[in-house]
């Protein structure tokens, strides 16, 4: 992710921004829409970024703002009407992991939680520090640690049932 | 197990997206939505000002004949013409700014908030869409036609659809609106639940 002083109006900056961001990006909508979904939300995410690009007050990191967009979206997106045959969660589908391989159990432990607590793991394995899992959900920093450290415990335990 | 080099290992995921060529599009898109609301505005619009002018000419006319009665249910509808696109606007006025680069938290009281405004919205619509549009039309039609098997049968035909829209009207309110909202309201306290 890329701290920025302000949110760059102009097509060509914002282009870099998202570019900057997109497997942050293509990573939130893998894990908020049924696999038939996540190009409507990639697109939806983007639009919402474009349209708040000027709302953007420069207070929080340029990532914070991206990541607030993002989820809230992808949230919202959880909650419009789909067809009875389109399940919202799905198995990971990385060809390339082998079973007990722990980044696939990790998958699957997101999809199986609910959709607050998999935004705190999610920004956790983005990288983001705790202040700015709080800035993008609206928490205190100790309420994010908790969590964590609650949903890292609940991991090793999925894991080790697992194997 | 290392966590940070899980995390390193997920980062390092790259899953396919079509980003380049929404990048691309995005621009477009945008205005192509604003487009459609503004057609929307439009449409409300156009279709209140076409049939004022109608029912202005009938209201008068029928004044001058001196029917008072039709007169009347007339000068309702075109009342209820005039008024109909003004609620829709101050309604959607009414519904609470759902801002996407607000925390996740704030985001979702509004979001909250925002399908309990609809909700009411849909709740209210018999009050001021349907009921008047029942009375006004089946008033109208009894008092300028009498009360023929064809004007009875046409006002049950229209108050039943109204009655009908009502209850769908209701029944949406309750099973998408309010149902969503108590669910955005379950995950808000499931927030709230650790803080220190």
């Amino acid at each position: 992710m890329v701290a920025m002083a302000a949110i760059p109006v102009d097509q060509q900056a914002f282009t870099a921004l998202v570019r900057d961001n997109e497997r942050a990006l293509a990573r939130i909508a893998r894990h908020y829409a049924a696999p038939q979904e996540r190009d409507d939300l990639l697109q939806e995410i983007l639009l919402q970024l474009w349209r708040s690009r000027d709302g953007y007050d420069g207070r929080a990191l340029a990532s914070t703002w991206v990541y607030r967009v993002a989820l809230n979206t992808a949230l919202s997106h959880r909650r419009k009407p789909r067809p009875a045959h389109a399940p919202l969660e799905s198995a990971p589908e990385r060809s390339d992991a082998h079973a007990g391989d722990a980044l696939l159990a990790l998958e699957a432990f997101l999809d199986g939680l609910d959709p607050l607590q998999r935004a705190v793991l999610l920004l956790d394995l983005e990288g983001l520090g705790r202040e700015q899992v709080a800035e993008v959900l609206g928490l205190s920093p100790n309420a994010v640690a908790i969590r964590l450290t609650r949903l890292r415990q609940a991991f090793e335990a999925h894991l080790v049932e697992d194997t | 197990m290392d966590w940070n080099e899980l995390r390193n290992r997920w980062r390092a995921s790259e899953p396919p997206s079509p980003m380049a060529a929404m990048l691309a599009r995005i621009g477009s898109r945008s205005d192509r939505l604003r487009g459609a609301v503004l057609r929307r505005d439009f449409i409300e619009t156009a279709v209140a000002v076409v049939m004022f002018p109608a029912f202005a000419w009938i209201t008068w006319k029928l004044a001058t004949h001196s029917a008072w009665l039709p007169f009347a249910f007339s000068a309702f509808l075109l009342a209820w013409i005039a008024y109909v696109p003004l609620r829709l606007r101050a309604a959607r006025r009414a519904l609470p700014v759902m801002r996407a680069d607000l925390p996740t938290r704030d985001y979702l009281a509004a979001e909250r908030d925002a399908m309990r405004v609809q909700a009411e919205m849909l709740e209210a619509v018999w009050r001021w869409y349907l009921a008047p549009c029942a009375i006004g039309v089946s008033g109208f039609m009894l008092s300028a036609r009498g009360f023929t098997l064809k004007s009875v049968a046409y006002c049950a035909v229209v108050t039943g659809f109204c009655v009908l829209l009502g209850y769908a009207n209701r029944a949406a309110a309750r099973m998408q609106f309010r149902a969503l909202a108590d669910d955005i309201d379950t995950q808000l306290r499931s927030l709230e639940e650790d803080r220190p």
